[in-house]
């Protein structure tokens, strides 16, 4: 196995991790037994859009503490997937699935499912489109939410002190007690911002977390959420199509190339060369990561 | 930390309130119906039982059982076929036990006007809490509730209902005076008002009091004969019996149209009960348009039938309860479709497996737990607001 990022001590590992279901889980398994050959990220879509197989394989991944690493792929290529599978949203058991994903050091298959719950409770913030606010709760219990919903978090005075100092950075201090439907779609996102800073997390996940703003609101909440990571010291793992934003990632991984085949993207946001992604000398077989060249 | 997982369903319920109003009513509801009928069928049963269970035999007109019972032992107004002072004298006459004659069907300001005599209070253990027992005609002893929803006492007045306000051959209202107010008993005497035999007689024209033929108006006298004066009809009644006019009243029939409602009777044995019982509803007493009943055995009809009706209101809570059950188990499932992205986002956040069954166990239970709260509340004000049920009926 390659080695294809060297960090010290890792805050995220992911190590000969093979996601993979319907008809695309053989095709990686034979993806597994021939290397170079490029895995099934994706297949047809079966109804309602979702694909009726797929595999992502992952050779090795490291993500250090304070890093900001961009995600890039074509839609169903497996970038959600990888997200989900760091922080244990996806656990690696059952047929197509195997590999190993440590969470702060810690195996996630070796823990049971309410300590993998807990431990992305204490570690991890998510920013995804899809983790929506809840319409029942106020500002700022929608950011608090994560103390309420999870035992392992305790609410106490310091993370009430925390949600409103972060209310207040993400300019939402006069809008605490207002529902989320009277917020702007923008609002709304530095809302859920702030709901993921909140527990002071190592690592940050975002999925594509202005893909429904406006490019200028979406500037304004991409620059909260680098600049919150930044004086949090937390990690950033985000998933974009955005390539205007890639030169702010200290590293861009393109999901296709985890397998150690091909497509890597430099850190300026520009593809190398005559257009083919250049390779990591770092990785292994096929490197899926570099660092930046800007 | 369930406190805060509590909070979560709370809220919910609190934002989706229409919804949980809804649930809310129909819960409430649906304990209600059973819980009320149970409740206020119970004290049915209980003042009707009790009461019964202290009248050994009652005497009254042949006719319907249930009213003789009912007006003799809760003076519901019924219109009873009379018994006569002569009946009762004739069953004192047997010497089998104690006979008590009761007058009821007369008012006085909306209360019953219970006309009997002192034995009357001897037999239902009635104690004084002020005062004496209506011992003369015109005299009045209250029952507890009475002389408080009417708010007097010893020394006040009283006047009667007129019986018929448009007729003006009918006596007038009578004026009653206050001589007691018996302590409260939880039955039916306790909003009763209770004066001699004679004043119910005295109320319904059968007896009154006017100035003495000889020193009225000679205008005002018709004729005179050897022992007998006929009065005009407007000669003025005494509307109220004192130490002056009392001597003036007398009776204008004789035991024969005394009329009564009823007579109580305690036996002194149970032959004497069975013997009395016998005698009266022997074919020869039948004739004389007389029945004995056991109050107790009437009573235990009575609720039977009432418990048949009551069946009906079991079955029909059931199917209500049927309908709740379906209808909320609708509306938490449709609402667990609404609320799939926000479990998807709790359960990315960490929460734990448990978290979507405790939000709907917790939303359900709040529901169910303040419905069953409402429907308590609900049977307790019914209690306390609906008037006694026996005098409803």
């Amino acid at each position: 196995m390659s080695a294809t990022h060297a960090i010290a001590t890792p805050l995220v590992t992911l190590t000969e991790v093979r996601f993979a279901y319907g008809s695309g889980a053989a095709a990686a398994a034979r993806a597994r037994t021939a290397p170079g050959t490029r895995p099934a990220t994706h297949a047809p879509a079966s109804r309602a859009g979702a694909p009726a197989s797929f595999a992502l394989d992952v050779t090795r991944l490291d993500v250090a503490p304070k890093e900001r690493v961009a995600v890039i792929g074509p839609s169903g290529a497996g970038k959600t997937t990888l997200l989900q599978l760091m922080c244990g949203i996806l656990p690696l058991r059952g047929a197509g699935r195997a590999g190993r994903v440590e969470l702060a050091g810690v195996d996630l298959a070796a823990i049971d499912d309410a300590r993998r719950r807990a431990l992305r409770a204490s570690h991890v913030g998510l920013v995804f489109q899809e983790l929506e606010l809840l319409d029942h709760l106020t500002v700022l219990e929608n950011v608090l939410l994560p103390y309420l919903a999870v035992p392992a978090l305790h609410l106490d005075r310091a993370a009430r002190a925390r949600a409103s100092e972060l209310l207040e950075r993400v300019g939402l201090a006069s809008h605490t007690t207002r529902k989320p439907r009277r917020l702007s779609q923008g609002e709304r996102q530095r809302v859920a911002l702030a709901r993921a800073l909140v527990t002071e997390p190592a690592l940050v996940l975002g999925d594509e977390p202005t893909g429904h703003l406006d490019p200028d609101t979406g500037e304004r909440v991409l620059e909260l959420l680098f600049d919150e990571t930044r004086r949090t010291g937390a990690a950033l793992v985000m998933v974009t199509h955005d390539h205007s934003q890639l030169a702010r990632f200290e590293r861009i991984i393109d999901v296709r190339a985890l397998s150690g085949s091909d497509d890597t993207l430099s850190g300026d946001g520009t593809f190398s060369g005559d257009g083919a992604p250049p390779v990591d000398p770092r990785a292994g077989s096929g490197p899926a990561q570099m660092e930046p060249r800007s | 930390m369930i406190a805060g997982r509590l909070l979560l369903a709370l809220r919910h319920a609190q934002h989706h309130w229409a919804r949980t109003i809804v649930l809310l009513g129909c819960v409430a509801l649906t304990a209600f119906v059973p819980a009320v009928s149970t409740v206020l069928m119970a004290r049915y049963e209980r003042q009707l039982g009790a009461r019964a269970a202290d009248t050994p035999l009652l005497v009254g007109a042949r006719g319907n059982r249930f009213d003789l019972t009912l007006a003799a032992l809760h003076f519901r107004s019924a219109d009873l076929e009379r018994v006569t002072w002569e009946d009762f004298e004739r069953l004192l006459a047997l010497g089998r036990g104690v006979c008590v004659p009761l007058h009821v069907g007369c008012t006085a300001r909306g209360r019953p006007l219970v006309a009997t005599t002192a034995e009357y209070a001897e037999l239902r253990g009635l104690a004084l809490a002020a005062g004496t027992d209506p011992l003369r005609i015109g005299e009045a002893t209250l029952g507890a509730e009475a002389a408080r929803a009417l708010g007097l006492g010893v020394g006040d007045t009283l006047y009667t209902d007129q019986v018929e306000s448009y007729d003006i051959a009918r006596p007038p209202a009578l004026r009653l005076r206050i001589v007691g107010v018996y302590a409260p008993r939880g039955t039916s005497d306790d909003g009763a008002v209770f004066a001699d035999i004679k004043t119910a007689w005295a109320v319904l024209g059968i007896a009154h009091g006017h100035a003495e033929a000889d020193s009225v108006d000679e205008a005002l006298v018709v004729s005179r004969a050897p022992g007998s004066v006929q009065l005009s009809g407007a000669v003025l009644e005494h509307t109220e019996l004192d130490d002056e006019t009392l001597a003036s009243f007398h009776l204008h029939a004789g035991p024969e149209a005394l009329p009564l409602s009823a007579i109580l009777v305690a036996p002194y044995t149970t032959k004497d009960a069975t013997l009395m019982r016998t005698a009266i509803n022997t074919a020869q007493r039948s004739r004389e348009g007389l029945q004995a009943v056991v109050p107790s055995e009437v009573i235990a009809d009575l609720l039977d039938v009432v418990f048949r009706v009551k069946r009906f209101f079991d079955l029909v809570g059931l199917v209500l309860a049927v309908t709740t059950a379906v209808l909320v188990g609708l509306v938490f499932v449709l609402s667990s479709r609404l609320r799939t992205a926000e479990m998807r986002t709790l359960d990315r956040l960490g929460a734990p497996r448990s978290t979507a069954a405790l939000l709907y166990g917790v939303e359900l239970g709040s529901v169910l737990a303040l419905g069953i709260g409402l429907a308590a509340l609900g049977v307790a004000a019914a209690v306390a607001l609906l008037p006694n049920l026996i005098q409803a009926l």
